[in-house]
């Protein structure tokens, strides 16, 4: 199964977000970056993610439009930084939004050990969950009624840290061990090669899409240099 | 006699080194624990980062940022080191702070993290060190102390190509003000300094948690 109409390896990918983050360190103009941008959403979108590239296109606009807002001192410095930072985002969104299963398996052909591929797998997994257990522990703070107005947060920090690290270890302890023995009892830890139902190779397509990826980065930078 | 003395001696250091080889692998739940808390120790990062952006002035971050990283973050570290509490536990999470860096645009953090990795993982030599808080504590501060070259050595790098980038925007004077706190070496040391404090006090605080919630439900 290949995502979108590139249907890129995950490891073509890496090579794109290097690219990208490169060129976004070397590029200092507002034009160039606006272009490398494009051509990161572009990549997204050849990739089957049309509207994450669409999304992260809005992102770009308003840390562009807020850098240039006459605010005191250096406070739009954050955005600046921060739109510098969406291009290389962008064109990794193609890697964070593939199939957990895709990338262990890529990962797998590069010979990478089978506890980092558990922990890759587990990063994608759990990164998705912690906001729903942030809502949970302050639901279940708001319903002890431990502060009952804003001001009390404020005024008391260091209660509030205690509320929020208590029920989020305890979470996270018994939650690794749930998961470590649910993962053993599906065979995380036999042997054999890795398959999967998502594409997964290195063929001529990728190539031809990394070399691209990388001419447009270069061309960006030398353009970027010479006007 | 001596013979047979000999093979016994050698065969009982081959199956003590393969007990202490044994005793130092992962078990998946060591890895569900790593990858949970370093997510945990990012997310929390990156909260109280926004929030001091949002708030402070990028002069003014280095001041509050340095101490509040290690202080908030420290104390869910030391959980993670005391449940795991066999080689790697530093490396890993220094390597995956700079991975998720890299990703998010900063290809440079790659080699500065392999760096700070190696010289963490020295620092944490010996049986026992990841359960000792001050050993714990003191190995977590080089994990901050990468954090810190994550934003010296892109400065020192690409200072010409960043202050042009600024440049566009701000006043001259405004953007070498801020560049100073990151490339003389008095601001480095003082940002060091701070991120020692806030580590050793995340630790104070890490180590009361550890005793009053952790350990008292028996579930690390």
């Amino acid at each position: 199964m290949r995502e979108g109409a590139f249907g890129l390896d995950p490891r073509t990918h890496v090579v794109a977000i290097v690219a990208f983050g490169m060129a976004s360190i070397v590029l200092t103009g507002v034009l160039e970056t606006v272009l490398l941008q494009v051509a990161a959403a572009l990549y997204l979108t050849g990739n089957g993610r049309a509207r994450l590239a669409l999304r992260s296109c809005v992102s770009f606009a308003a840390a562009c439009g807020l850098s240039f807002l006459p605010l005191p001192g250096l406070y739009g410095v954050l955005f600046v930084s921060l739109m510098h930072m969406v291009p290389p985002f962008t064109a990794g969104c193609a890697l964070f939004s593939l199939s957990p299963s895709a990338i262990m398996c890529a990962l797998a052909r590069w010979r990478v050990p089978r506890r980092v591929l558990v922990g890759v797998c587990m990063l994608f997994r759990f990164a998705s969950v912690l906001p729903f257990e942030a809502r949970s522990i302050v639901r279940g703070i708001r319903m002890r009624g431990i502060f009952p107005h804003v001001v009390d947060v404020v005024r008391h920090p260091a209660l509030v840290y205690e509320c929020c690290y208590t029920p989020l270890v305890m979470r996270c302890l018994r939650l690794s061990a749930e998961l470590a023995a649910s993962a053993e009892l599906r065979g995380i830890e036999a042997d054999g090669a890795r398959t999967s139902v998502h594409h997964v190779g290195f063929g001529a397509r990728d190539v031809l899409a990394a070399a691209t990826v990388l001419a447009v980065c270069a061309g960006l930078c030398v353009w970027g240099k010479v006007v | 006699m001596a013979t047979n003395e000999h093979a016994a001696k050698t065969v009982g250091r081959g199956a003590g080194k393969a007990a202490s080889a044994r005793a130092n692998r992962w078990t998946m739940r060591d890895v569900m624990t790593f990858v949970i808390f370093n997510i945990v120790i990012v997310a929390v990062t990156m909260v109280v980062k926004v929030a001091e952006d949002a708030v402070l002035s990028p002069q003014n971050t280095f001041f509050v940022g340095s101490w509040l990283f290690p202080l908030v973050s420290t104390p869910f570290y030391l959980v993670m080191a005391d449940r795991i509490g066999k080689r790697g536990v530093l490396a890993g999470s220094i390597l995956l702070f700079g991975i998720l860096y890299t990703f998010m645009g900063g290809v440079y953090c790659a080699p500065v993290a392999v760096a700070g990795a190696i010289v963490g993982e020295l620092a944490m030599l010996g049986s026992g060190a990841y359960r000792n808080i001050v050993r714990a504590a003191a190995g977590f501060f080089v994990y901050w102390a990468t954090f810190a070259c994550y934003g010296i050595i892109p400065y020192l790098l690409f200072r010409d190509a960043y202050m042009e980038q600024l440049g566009a925007y701000y006043s001259a004077n405004d953007v070498a003000a801020m560049v100073a706190q990151y490339t003389e070496l008095p601001w480095i040391l003082l940002m060091l300094a701070l991120f020692a404090a806030g580590t050793a006090l995340g630790a104070v605080v890490g180590a009361r948690f550890l005793k009053k919630h952790v350990r008292k439900a028996k579930i690390a």
